[in-house]
C-alpha cells in the first residue's frame, strides 16, 4: 500500500471502516515500526511519502590471497542484493605486498553499473613489505539492488598478495 | 503541528473530529514517512523537537574531480580549491575525502586535507605524503565544532598544502560529505 495524507475531519463527520483501513492501518503499515527490520538497519527515505530500512553489510576475505595477473581478478568476497536509493558507500582496508617490488592493488566495486573493477580508486602499495592500506568510495548511478566484490592484481611480473581484506557496503 | 502523545481512551469515551484530527492525522504527519520527500535521505533526530525525526535531504553530497596541479610559489599559504560542496546546513558532518597525490618536485611533503566555511584543517586531519610515486590517501572525520541547523548553507572545500618549493599533483579527488543532526 501507499502512504495517504489522512484526512481532515469535521464534527458530525462519520470515522467509516474504509477511513481507518485507508488512514490509519495502510499508514502505519508505511512507517518505518511497521516495515520489520532485521538488527543493524539504518533508515532511509525512498521517494515521496516511502521509507526503508538499509542493511549495512561487512564481509572479509580470505586469510590470504594472492594473484600473478596484471589484470585486475575477481577474488571476493561477494556482498549480494545490496539495496539503495541510488548511493552506496563501500570502505576498503587490507594488507597488500608485492613480492618483486611492483605494485598491489586491491579495489571492491559493483558488478553491475558503468564502474566494473575500478583501477583507479584503490588499495595500493608498492614493494614486499606488508602494508596495511584503507580507503573510502563513493558508488553513484548503479542498479538497486546490487552485487559487490572485490578485485585484486599486480602492477608487474611477480605476485600479489592480499590478506586481511575487510569491505563494508553502506547504502545511502 | 507537532507530535502530541495520543490520549488514552476508555469505554464510553466518543471519538472526536479534534481527537482524530490531533491524535491520529497530525501524528501522522510527524511520522518519518510523512516527512519523506524524496530518495536518498537520511532520518536524523531533531534536537530542537525530541519527540520527530527530521529528513537531511540529500544525505549525501558527492563529488570528482579528475586533476590538479600548482606551482611552487603558491604555497607560502594553503590553497583552498575544488572539490567543493555546498551543503544544507547541520549540527555536524561526516567527511570523507580522498585523493591520488604525489610530490612532483622539491620536498619533502604535499598534504590535502578538508575545509569547512574556510577554516583551515587540523594537523591531523591532513593527509601527507613525502614519495614520487603516485599513493591513494583518503581520510575521514567528524567535523568537531557545533553548528546551528538553519536555512543556509555550508562550503566544505579541499585545501593543498606543500613544504616550501614543493611541486605537488592530485587526481581522482573525491569529497564525500553526510549531514548528522
Amino acid at each position: 500500500m501507499a502512504w495517504t495524507t489522512p484526512k481532515t475531519m469535521l464534527p458530525l463527520d462519520t470515522l467509516t471502516a474504509a477511513d481507518m483501513n485507508t488512514y490509519v492501518r495502510d499508514n502505519l503499515l508505511e512507517t518505518l515500526v511497521g516495515q520489520t527490520p532485521g538488527d543493524d538497519r539504518i533508515a532511509v527515505s525512498v521517494g515521496p511519502g516511502e521509507v526503508a530500512w538499509r542493511s549495512i553489510e561487512l564481509t572479509s576475505t580470505a586469510v590470504s590471497t594472492t594473484t600473478t595477473s596484471t589484470s585486475p581478478v575477481d577474488v571476493g568476497p561477494t556482498i549480494s542484493g545490496v539495496e539503495h536509493s541510488g548511493r552506496v558507500l563501500v570502505l576498503i582496508t587490507g594488507t597488500l605486498r608485492h613480492n618483486s617490488g611492483e605494485l598491489a592493488s586491491y579495489s571492491v566495486a559493483p558488478t553491475t553499473g558503468p564502474y566494473g573493477p575500478h583501477i583507479i580508486r584503490a588499495i595500493r602499495a608498492q614493494g614486499s613489505n606488508n602494508n596495511s592500506l584503507s580507503c573510502h568510495v563513493l558508488y553513484y548511478d548503479i542498479p538497486s539492488p546490487c552485487d559487490f566484490t572485490g578485485y585484486l592484481w599486480a602492477g608487474g611480473p611477480g605476485t600479489s598478495t592480499l590478506t586481511r581484506g575487510q569491505y563494508t557496503v553502506i547504502p545511502l | 503541528m507537532a507530535w502530541v502523545t495520543p490520549k488514552t481512551y476508555v469505554a464510553s469515551d466518543i471519538l472526536t473530529a479534534a481527537d482524530f484530527n490531533q491524535d491520529v492525522r497530525d501524528n501522522m504527519l510527524e511520522t518519518e514517512t510523512a516527512k519523506a520527500t524524496k530518495a536518498g535521505g537520511l532520518f536524523m533526530q531533531s534536537t530542537s523537537s525530541p519527540n520527530r525525526f527530521e529528513v537531511q535531504v540529500p544525505a549525501v553530497e558527492k563529488v570528482s574531480l579528475p586533476h590538479i596541479e600548482y606551482e611552487t610559489d603558491e604555497f607560502a599559504t594553503p590553497i583552498y580549491d575544488d572539490p567543493t560542496l555546498e551543503v544544507p546546513a547541520a549540527t555536524s558532518y561526516l567527511i570523507f575525502f580522498a585523493a591520488n597525490q604525489r610530490v612532483v618536485s622539491g620536498g619533502p611533503a604535499v598534504w590535502f586535507s578538508v575545509s569547512i566555511d574556510g577554516e583551515e584543517p587540523s594537523l591531523r586531519q591532513r593527509m601527507y605524503s613525502t614519495t614520487t610515486g603516485i599513493i591513494r590517501q583518503s581520510g575521514w572525520f567528524k567535523a568537531s565544532k557545533v553548528y546551528t541547523p538553519g536555512t543556509e548553507t555550508r562550503t566544505i572545500q579541499f585545501v593543498y598544502g606543500a613544504d616550501a618549493n614543493t611541486l605537488g599533483h592530485w587526481t581522482q579527488r573525491d569529497l564525500t560529505v553526510i549531514p548528522i543532526a
